[in-house]
């Protein structure tokens, strides 16, 4: 092999290294929170930007709240009031439901990271 | 000449290369939804080759969803199980057809198979007893100690044992207080159905199934990993875990605990849980706070789980055994009880495992 050879292979494999590393910085890294009420999504937003949303429910409150790459139910007006005691998720895969409001507030992630493929209550 | 055959060579090698490594980023596609069926949440996440992932996922909820409206839920009138119920009412009789004939004589044979005390602890004929307390509905009271005396004063604390259905669907009863419940085997059942679906689609090689906190794993995880599954701590907040069980797939996990399904009287400050006891018609007395059965069978996994967590650990035993299932028990004394061959961590501090 000639040495022009060797730079010509060199410099496919960094185009090839460099084009994978771009297809991966593509895949959102970033978690999302997705909230659907009735299986419907309503919204969607990044795990990462603190605030405050009202769910849109019909006859009830729900109040979800992100901080610090956490999500809560901040507010609840539901008769179980079992979304609003449950704790703060953050990782992918995790969920807070509402039953009676039939709202889920999900976190959901390209990278398949998730720690538990679900939880038996 | 020779040279720029080596070099094409050289190139097409890179090329392949790079390729290759698209290919190994793009892996199982995956999809996971979560709808409401049965009364609770159920979580479908779905692994495979196919791009209509999402269009299997509505195929399961539309087939739960119906299973619950035509044929289990006694809430439904015009479901199978409440046309029976009101026949059984009016005449003492009635009969089944699959594949409710089916799921009741399984949830009739664990029924049996629960019988400890002079009672069974897991029964889908005491509906009668179940509906006066509808722990489902949305002010649940302790019903007056008439009203439950009045139910279970026939021989309804072994009430499966007098239920017969023939082999042409012809159901006869014994007790005139036969009502039939499935509650508590209701999610399992769903999540037997759900692994029928998912063996005829061959594009999905990997599924984890949730009603509520009844569990399916099937297949395998893209990363060919152990599945995960974690067990709620029974005094902890909800989606707050105990530990996690590492099994292969094609596994059922079904719990019940005493934090699930209950209320606190009023006048009292009382707690009332769901499982109830068919002698006594209240709360079944256990020291479980929680239990969980790991085995091959939805309807076993749920109908165990609600039986051992009254029978305690010792009287499980045999049960468990014939069912070929793997338990989790967690005392009120955060004593935790695991089955040999379960693969448990226990994560959460101020628990102790029993060996
Ligand atoms: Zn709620």
């Amino acid at each position: 092999m000639k040495k022009k050879d060797v730079i010509l292979i060199s410099v496919v494999l960094v185009i090839a290294l460099i084009s994978f590393g771009i297809l991966k910085f593509m895949q959102k890294d970033g978690k999302e929170v997705i909230v659907t009420m009735n299986g419907k999504m309503v919204y969607t937003t990044d795990l990462r930007e603190d605030q405050v949303y009202k769910i849109p429910v019909k006859d009830g409150e729900n109040v979800m709240e992100i901080s610090d790459g956490k999500v809560r139910m901040k507010k609840a007006d539901c008769p179980d009031q079992i979304c609003k005691h449950h704790r703060a998720i953050e990782k992918s895969g995790e969920t807070i439901v509402c039953l009676p409001h039939k709202v889920v507030i999900e976190i959901s992630s390209d990278t398949k990271e998730q720690e538990l493929d679900g939880i038996t209550r | 000449m020779k040279r720029n055959w080596k070099r094409a060579f050289s190139i097409a090698v890179c090329i392949g290369m790079f390729f290759m490594m698209y290919g190994c980023q793009r892996k199982t596609e995956s999809y996971s939804h979560t709808d409401f069926a049965m009364g609770t949440a159920a979580n479908i996440t779905l692994y495979g080759t196919s791009s209509s992932l999402d269009k299997i996922e509505q195929k399961i909820i539309k087939k739960v969803k119906s299973i619950e409206k035509e044929q289990i839920s006694w809430r439904v009138k015009d479901s199978q199980l409440a046309k029976m119920n009101a026949q059984l009412l009016q005449n003492g009789s009635s009969s089944v057809k699959e594949p409710l004939k089916g799921w009741l004589l399984d949830a009739l044979q664990i029924s049996q198979d629960s019988n400890a005390d002079g009672r069974n602890t897991v029964d889908p004929s005491i509906g009668k007893l179940t509906q006066l307390w509808d722990f489902e509905s949305e002010n649940p009271e302790v019903p007056s100690n008439e009203k439950i005396k009045k139910i279970v004063q026939g021989d309804l604390s072994e009430n499966s044992y007098h239920v017969m259905i023939q082999d042409n669907g012809e159901l006869k009863v014994c007790d005139a207080n036969t009502q039939f419940d499935l509650g508590a085997f209701g999610k399992g059942i769903g999540i037997d159905e759900i692994k029928k679906l998912l063996e005829k689609e061959e594009d999905v090689s990997g599924a984890m199934a949730a009603l509520g906190g009844s569990i399916l794993v099937y297949g395998e995880k893209p990363d060919g990993e152990a599945w995960n599954v974690g067990v709620q701590d029974p005094s902890g907040q909800d989606g707050e875990v105990l530990g996690n069980i590492k099994i292969k797939g094609d596994t059922f996990i079904s719990t019940s605990g005493d934090y699930e399904k209950f209320f606190i009287d009023k006048k009292t400050g009382k707690k009332y849980f769901h499982i109830l006891d068919s002698k006594t018609g209240y709360p079944v007395k256990t020291d479980i706070t929680s239990c969980t059965i790991v085995c091959d069978s939805g309807i076993n996994s749920d109908g165990l789980s609600t039986a051992c967590f009254a029978l305690g650990v010792e009287k499980s035993q045999k049960l468990l055994k014939k069912y070929n299932a793997k338990a989790i028990f967690v005392d009120k004394k955060k004593n935790v009880y695991v089955s040999d061959g379960l693969d448990f961590t226990l994560q959460k501090e101020g628990y102790n495992i029993v060996k």
